[in-house]
């Protein structure tokens, strides 16, 4: 093998093994401080240094301290406190730049808790979060949204998408906006607030928007409606793939891939970007459920995800006008 | 390979705070993987025994000679904290034996292969080929598998390599060359490894 070919090969071969497993951020913490102190006994349990190496008893004796104060800072982090702050949401990716206010500004991070009464504004950055144990909201570049509780946010401006989960997820969330409240009613869909401009669009399931005046307005799936003030001024057909939506599946965390099957791999792009599925053949689809994953998708875009995965797969897959086609023509 | 392992317990033993964070940033992945190799169902036990071996070894730490490369020695206690788990714990399963737990392979990995090996095992799954490369990477030292993830998972250009692991352009040419090297030796080793395996 020549060296050009022996370097293709090894990048196949880490390609194909993907990114190596690790711990949990919580399970190394709670390594780290066991092993630190387990290494602080140690040290203080041996033998006195020789003549020669006094040196050793300051280190030693600081070391002894700073293991007491960093435990006496876990203990005193783990102390009983009041009744703890409504956490309401936690952010799951980021990407750019988005600003948490609350009592003060601060700079948004991913795995942030977000507490009720947080706002978070966007510039160039996009976000996404986990909102109760199903729901994912991914905000748009240029938003500002205030978290209200765990059902309820506004929308001061700019584009929010919510994927519920799933048609019975729980629970309701209820965005308020200019042109009234809008209710998903287990479905994904996305608000876009301009000055008095509403714009909902819904990709799947059912949303309700409440209005003062008069009985709640229904929008169904493949629908687009938007209001200037409270007045409805259009309502359309919208596919639920294409250019208005590419940004929500950009921003979506990862699906971890670890040891699932290639059928839920498909069935979670399909639903992400809003196409129908394909597969060559029938054999093929029962065959997806037995070909098991590894790795990781982290950091890559849509196409680099296909690509990974039919790599490591051997099946191909290939989108085209709304459909993921799965070992097809 | 034992030198810098030696040098590490060393300035462990001499409480550098440093010479801590290095060995737990490296160690306690590895030891991770390692169990969860040989107990991939179950996330939060593999934590529990890695964190267990970790803190074995710190106790004990001037137990260590040297005399085998610091990874084989974690490996050893870590072989008895997942004994003693599975006799605590009811319906577990004998820890399974795996390539690398063959004492002659464990050898040649600890060594790093100063020359290649015939007639390697033969793979027979593809999932066997990627066990064998991961395990081929955590027996690397750091940097080399650093690299090589830097490299070929993440596509980065070896000029955002060498700024994110503070080398020279060049440095960082010399320690891809070494780190391909040093992984084609190991993955040879290992089951599924034969040249050209999987170049086809």
């Amino acid at each position: 093998m020549t060296r050009p070919e022996s370097e293709r090969s090894i990048e196949r071969l880490i390609k194909l093994a993907g990114k190596r497993d690790m711990p949990t951020p919580e399970g190394m913490e709670r390594a780290r401080l066991a092993a630190h102190e387990s290494w602080s006994r140690m040290l203080g349990t041996m033998a006195p240094a020789a003549p020669g190496r006094s040196w050793w008893r300051p280190v030693l004796g600081f070391a002894i301290a700073a293991s007491v104060t960093a435990l006496a800072l876990f203990a005193w982090t783990q102390r009983p406190m009041g009744a703890p702050p409504d956490v309401v949401a936690r952010i799951a990716t980021l990407t750019g730049n988005a600003l948490i206010e609350d009592h003060r500004e601060s700079i948004a991070r991913v795995w942030l808790p977000i507490h009720a009464g947080m706002t978070l504004s966007t510039s160039d950055g996009r976000v996404a979060l986990t909102f109760g144990d199903s729901l994912s909201l991914r905000i748009d570049r240029h938003t500002r949204i205030r978290f209200d509780s765990r059902d309820r946010v506004t929308l001061f401006a700019g584009v929010l998408y919510v994927d519920s989960g799933g048609i019975n997820a729980v629970p309701a969330l209820r965005i308020e906006t200019p042109a009234g409240e809008v209710r998903h009613v287990g479905t994904q869909f996305q608000v876009q607030v301009s000055g008095v401009m509403t714009r909902v669009r819904v990709r799947e399931g059912r949303v309700l928007l409440t209005r003062a005046p008069g009985a709640p307005t229904d929008i169904a799936a493949g629908d687009e409606l938007q209001i200037a003030g409270e007045a409805m001024q259009w309502r359309r057909g919208l596919p639920s793939f294409g250019a208005e939506w590419e940004w929500s599946a950009g921003i979506a965390p990862a699906l971890d891939i670890e040891n699932r099957p290639l059928a839920e791999f498909v069935t979670w792009m399909a639903r992400e970007n809003g196409w129908q599925v394909r597969y060559g053949d029938e054999a093929l689809q029962q065959r997806a459920f037995g070909i098991r994953l590894h790795g990781s998708l982290d950091r890559l875009d849509r196409d680099a995800m296909l690509e990974r995965v039919a790599l490591v797969t051997g099946v191909q897959m290939r989108a085209r006008d709304g459909v993921l086609w799965v070992g097809g023509p | 390979m034992n030198e810098i392992d030696r040098a590490l317990v060393e300035r462990l033993l001499r409480a550098e705070r440093v010479a801590f964070d290095e060995f737990f940033n490296e160690y306690y992945p590895k030891l991770y993987r390692f169990v969860k190799r040989r107990m991939p169902s179950d996330a939060a036990a593999c934590e529990d025994v890695a964190q267990a071996t970790l803190c074995r070894a710190l106790e004990s730490l001037h137990g260590y000679r040297g005399e085998a490369a610091l990874m084989t020695w974690l490996c050893t206690i870590c072989r008895r904290e997942m004994g003693a788990r599975w006799r605590e714990t009811l319906g577990w399963k004998a820890a399974p034996l795996l390539s690398e737990d063959d004492p002659e392979i464990r050898a040649a990995l600890e060594s790093l292969l100063t020359s290649e090996q015939g007639d390697p095992l033969l793979a027979t799954s593809r999932e066997q080929v990627r066990q064998s490369i991961l395990t081929a990477l955590d027996y690397l030292p750091a940097p080399y598998a650093e690299i090589l993830e830097c490299k070929y998972l993440r596509d980065m250009s070896i000029a955002d390599i060498a700024r994110q692991m503070g080398r020279s352009p060049k440095a960082t040419e010399s320690l891809l060359t070494r780190a391909r090297d040093a992984f084609r030796e190991a993955f040879a080793l290992l089951p599924g490894g034969a040249p050209g395996a999987i170049t086809s």
